[in-house]
């Protein structure tokens, strides 16, 4: 900045005076909040989030191997969609998504009678492979990896 | 310039500190020495478009911290982004517009270089440097829009590298580069993001070096000089000889005048890029299923050109023309032999641009419209 | 002495008187005693009643009986029981049945009728039959048909197959063509209209007042094969016209794929080359079947184990069809009803899963309209002949014809294919939940299934053939097919209904609540998966609560409503929390573009000063 001799009055000089100072300052608040807001979402967004996240190459936890003894299934959540966990003597630990393919109810297990059954309109599902034993859905349901590590359960959800 | 009434100032003791040891001084003198002719008029569109590939940069290393580029875990990280993490919503759609934008912005000073011929003598090469960044950029696009793994982006890549394979002679063998493989895989997905996190980047950021060096060296094109000179730049630096004072050019101080210009134009772009980010956060479809094709698939919005033209008209055709295009385009100060400068004294070159343009954006028009 | 001669002639006019006596009474005794009653006596004590006038074939008095009344009838006839008249007892039942088992009473079985010609003729001549009991054996043991078996030892074999269009025996029995056994030795001479005078058709075994069936032919008709030569097809190919529409139809079917061809229905011999030989009746050309005799006809095939073994075809159709509406009616007579061919067709007989083929699930219900749409035609039975216009507009009928789905169901599936006849109505339940199992099971737990036919079956309040989209409006009103129409509103059932009512409209309203918000969050480009998933857990709940209000039990519904609910609160929060954010966002936005703008502008001031500055200088 140039610097201007002090001569002449304060009253002429004071307005010029403090609209320059006034701006400084605002120029300076300015630079401020544009640091402050670009830097904010920056370190804000580097910190991590507190809520569980996809844990490596994308499979979620859905349990420990004690979640599902033999002869049961559960319906547990795998990144927002529903997911039918199964174990069975015959097929194993094995997961499907939980979305009927007939009218898109959420299937559950039918404990009695060791299927996998749609409460809308009696859709049942082999619980070894998903195929469609009975009833009007007219696609087997998708089935998803399962891993087990140690004893936790993993299901990997998402597309191939 | 110091004075010796008061202590200088923290920053002052600090630049002088360095400028001992450094010679900051005279470096910082020549970085800003940049030649800028008072009628100049480049509406800043080359200094946003540097603008919006920082602002690309630092959302994209961002991301990077979160993005999983496998198929099982991209979108899901994509979700993770937008849902979980702070102001992970608003990296990702700054990152998404900022894209868009720099594309156009590229383009818009490419078009503001050709109208006012300052891609002639003695700027041929910047020229083709630039040409080379606008590959660059869309070649940043066209890999970052399949990063998602969702449905438009899985299908917008499958249909863009169609196109790709439809040059003739290296298109099959072209297709297979791109998409390590004949179809669109997770192999596709580690080569994208390969090359949209480090080969993209550092070839544009060298490109970009050059680019900046060259229009260093040279200063900006008068718009109101009257014919090409390959000794402009050579006569500009002669000693002022007394004998043609009028040739000299008015120049218009780079710092602080055109400095702050910029940083005005850079300002109203942030602004831009937070309103759009805010009222149009980026979208997420459902995750990519190679054996669905949606009802309507199309490329990125800067292919659609190609896309719907190649549609209208045989392969043959559809192809050449654009090639050709291409090629005129980069080798364009070479083969523009007229040293006028005058939008009236180059009647076949607005004419041939200007139909260019205006077919361009009707084919856009057109392919999004369908 | 000395008779007279007057004396002399009133003894030989005497003598002679005598004489003459004797004779005309010898003469009476032989031929010229009045004819013997032919007839059995029940019921016929009014002899003038037929014989005055001549009714029915009998015998009209002679002029010189006239004035005589019924009581001097039997002074001179008497019932026929010498003479040229065999020993046959006065009855018009066959001379055996001893038993009553087959009450083969009727008399058709013996077509030398009784009753009508007079007397009980001899169906054959003495010759070669002086010992009746050669035949005739032991009491009771006569050739009469008693079911499949053959005749007992002596009897003569009986008929073992229909006699339609085979009234000529010999044609194939005397020179033993297709497999027919030839006729003995000392059957020669006679003629084919004699044959049935012995040998007897099969009965079927029913006896029931309604006819049956004539059964399934025990092995088809055999024709001699001419290793693939059939000149049926190659003459008939030729002529034009519907022949050769019949040769086009017959090639296209599946019986021609598995070389079932002319000759094995129709008869006659495929290897001959002039009409005169393949269609001779010698070939056992039997030409178009009887309508009644079709099912007979395919049964011979389709009615067999061991044929259709290898097509792993089924073989109760024939069963299934004479147990039928439309088999019960051909039966008694009725050729207006279905019989196989006019269901799959004639020549052109194509597999259930052809799309060309009339019994293609698509297909099925236009065929049973053809006939049952008729109003002509179902009048004389009192059938209703709407049945195919309320199916069209129902449910069932948009899901097969509109759309092609095959779950749903045709005609047959409800009143069954061969053995189609309408459920009774304490069968609807099971026939509707032989899809609808979930609702079936949750109905069989009700009141409404436990009341025998005076309580509602599915048909009651969702239709027969026209059944609509049910909707929450059958809980309330009173119109045919809702609650109300039985329930008054302020009955205990009726209070149910109502609550019922109250709980699916608040559920399907928070329902749409949750959809309307999650929309609008889409809309503000929020990404809102997890609360998308939670409605589609409402959903799941609402819909298993509509099959659960078949048990009409409140508690049932309510906990799958309640589950819905929860569901749907917990999506529509989401929502809005997404949608706050939204705002939050744009608020933030807002605030800072201010800030920009407001400092652009003042950088654009400086950006004046420094350039008014540097054009002084300039």
């Amino acid at each position: 900045m140039e610097e201007h001799p002090q001569t002449g009055s304060d009253k002429g000089q004071a307005p010029e005076l403090s609209r320059r100072r006034f701006l400084g300052y605002f120029l300076g608040f300015s630079v401020v909040a544009t640091a402050v807001g670009v830097l904010t979402p920056v370190i804000g967004y580097l910190w991590p989030p507190s809520k569980a996240a996809a844990g490596g190459s994308g499979r979620v936890e859905v349990g420990k191997t004690i979640d599902f003894p033999a002869g049961q299934g559960k319906v547990v959540p795998v990144n927002d969609k529903p997911v039918i966990v199964v174990n069975t003597a015959q097929g194993g630990l094995k997961a499907y998504s939980a979305i009927c393919t007939h009218l898109g109810c959420i299937v559950g297990w039918d404990q009695p009678r060791q299927f996998i059954l749609c409460p809308c309109h009696d859709g049942r599902f082999n619980p070894i492979n998903g195929a469609v034993i009975s009833g009007p859905p007219p696609a087997p349901l998708p089935e998803l990896p399962v891993t087990v590590e140690g004893d936790a359960v993993y299901v990997t959800s998402g597309s191939a | 310039m110091k004075t010796m009434e008061a202590k200088p100032s923290m920053g002052r003791r600090a630049w002088n500190w360095l400028d001992l040891r450094y010679k900051l001084g005279p470096l910082f003198e020549a970085l800003l020495h940049v030649e800028i002719p008072i009628s100049a008029r480049t509406f800043y569109l080359g200094g946003i478009t540097l603008f919006f590939f920082m602002v690309q940069a630092i959302t994209g290393i961002l991301l990077a911290i979160y993005y999983q580029p496998t198929p099982e875990a991209a979108h899901k990280s994509i979700l993770f982004i937008m849902n979980s993490v702070n102001f992970g919503w608003l990296i990702r759609s700054i990152h998404s517009w900022g894209a868009n934008l720099m594309i156009l912005f590229c383009v818009m000073h490419l078009l503001r270089v050709f109208f006012q011929a300052a891609y002639k003598a003695p700027r041929e090469v910047t020229w083709v440097v630039g040409i080379v960044l606008l590959v660059a950029t869309l070649g940043f696009g066209f890999t970052g829009y399949l990063l998602p793994w969702d449905q438009r982006a899985f299908w917008a890549t499958t249909v863009g590298s169609e196109i790709a394979g439809a040059v003739p002679l290296v298109g099959p063998k072209l297709l297979i580069f791109l998409r390590s493989g004949t179809e669109v895989t997770a192999r596709t997905l580690s080569r994208f993001f390969g090359m949209h996190v480090l080969v993209l980047p550092l070839s544009l950021v060298g490109a970009l070096l050059v680019h900046i060096v060259m229009v260093h060296q040279q200063g900006l094109a008068d718009p109101k000089r009257k014919m090409a000179d390959p000794n402009e730049v050579a006569l500009a630096s002669a000693p002022a000889s007394g004998s043609e004072p009028e040739t000299k050019r008015k120049l218009l101080p780079f710092f602080p005048n055109y400095v702050l210009d910029e940083v005005i134009a850079w300002y109203v772009m942030l602004a831009v890029l937070i309103v759009l980010a805010s009222l149009f956060p980026a979208g997420l479809e459902a995750p990519a299923n190679p054996l669905l094709t949606p009802a309507h698939t199309k490329p990125e919005w800067y292919f659609l050109f190609l896309y719907q033209w190649l549609k209208l008209v045989p392969r043959i055709v559809g192809v050449a023309l654009p090639i050709l295009g291409g090629l005129l385009l980069v080798l364009l100060p070479f083969f523009d032999r007229n040293p006028y400068i005058a939008a009236r004294r180059r009647p076949i070159a607005i004419t041939i641009a200007t139909i260019t343009l205006i077919g361009v954006v009707a084919f856009t028009i057109w392919g999004w419209r369908s | 002495m000395n008779l007279s001669r007057s004396t002399a002639q009133r003894l030989i006019f005497i003598a002679a008187g005598i004489l003459l006596l004797l004779l005309m009474s010898g003469f009476a005794a032989a031929q010229e005693t009045p004819p013997g009653i032919p007839h059995p006596l029940e019921g016929r004590d009014a002899c003038l009643g037929c014989h005055e006038a001549g009714l029915a074939g009998a015998p009209q008095i002679p002029a010189d009986h006239t004035g005589r009344t019924n009581e001097m009838c039997r002074a001179c006839h008497q019932p026929a029981t010498t003479a040229a008249v065999t020993p046959a007892e006065a009855s018009s039942e066959t001379p055996s049945a001893p038993s009553d088992d087959d009450a083969v009473a009727t008399p058709s079985a013996l077509p030398v009728a009784t009753a009508t010609t007079g007397a009980l003729v001899m169906p054959h001549s003495l010759e070669g039959h002086q010992n009746c009991l050669e035949c005739h054996a032991a009491a009771g043991a006569t050739p009469v048909p008693t079911g499949a078996t053959p005749a007992p030892a002596g009897g003569p074999p009986h008929i073992p197959h229909p006699l339609a269009g085979r009234e000529d025996c010999l044609a194939c029995h005397r020179d033993g063509i297709g497999g027919a056994p030839q006729v003995p030795q000392d059957h020669a001479g006679r003629t084919s209209d004699m044959c049935q005078g012995c040998h007897q058709p099969i009965q079927a075994p029913e006896a029931s007042p309604a006819a049956a069936l004539a059964g399934p032919l025990p092995t088809p008709i055999v024709h001699p094969q001419g290793q693939g030569a059939n000149t049926c097809l190659d003459c008939h190919a030729k002529l034009g016209g519907k022949q050769t529409d019949m040769t086009t139809q017959w090639q296209r079917s599946t019986h021609a794929e598995r070389d079932v061809s002319c000759a094995d229905c129709h008869g006659g011999d495929p290897t001959a080359t002039t009409k005169e030989t393949a269609m001779s009746p010698a070939a056992g050309f039997v030409g178009v079947p009887a309508k009644s005799a079709i099912p007979a006809l395919c049964a011979s095939c389709h009615a067999d184990v061991a044929s259709m073994r290898q097509y792993n075809l089924s073989t109760d159709q024939y069963a299934q069809y004479s147990d039928s509406v439309h088999g019960k009616l051909l039966a008694q007579g009725d050729t207006n009803v279905a019989t196989c061919s006019d269901c799959h067709g004639g020549h052109q007989v194509l597999k259930a899963n052809d799309p060309a083929s009339a019994v293609y699930p698509a297909n099925v219900p236009t065929l049973c309209a053809s006939c049952h749409a008729d109003k002509d035609l179902m009048a004389s039975y009192g059938i209703p002949t709407d049945q195919f216009d309320l199916y069209r507009g129902s449910v069932h009928g948009h899901a097969l014809l509109d759309q092609q789905d095959f779950r749903a169901p045709t005609c047959a599936a409800c009143h069954g294919t061969h053995g189609a006849a309408p459920p009774g109505f304490s069968e609807v339940a099971n026939v509707c939940g032989s899809c609808h199992s979930a609702t079936q099971d949750y109905y069989s737990t009700s009141a409404h299934a436990k009341g025998g036919d005076t309580s509602p079956k599915c048909v009651t309040c969702h239709g027969p053939h026209d059944v609509s989209q049910p909707t929450d409006a059958l809980l309330t009103g009173t119109e045919p097919r809702h609650c109300g129409n039985c329930h008054t509103p302020d009955s205990a059932e009726g209070k149910v209904a109502q609550s019922m009512y109250d709980a699916f409209d608040a559920t399907t309203q928070a329902y749409t609540d949750a959809e309307n918000s999650i929309k609008s969050a889409q809309e503000l480009g929020m990404l809102v998966t997890q609360q998308e998933t939670e409605l589609q857990q409402a959903n799941t709940g609402i819909i298993t609560a509509r099959a659960a209000q078949h048990t009409l039990d409140s508690d049932t519904v309510m906990k799958s409503l309640d589950e819905a609910q929860k569901a749907a609160d917990g999506a529509k929060a989401g929502a809005e929390a997404a949608i706050a954010q939204s705002i939050l966002r744009r608020r933030a936005m807002v605030i800072a573009v201010a800030g920009i703008v407001l400092t652009s502008g003042v950088l654009y001031f400086m950006k004046r000063q420094l350039d008014r500055r540097l054009k002084h200088e300039s």
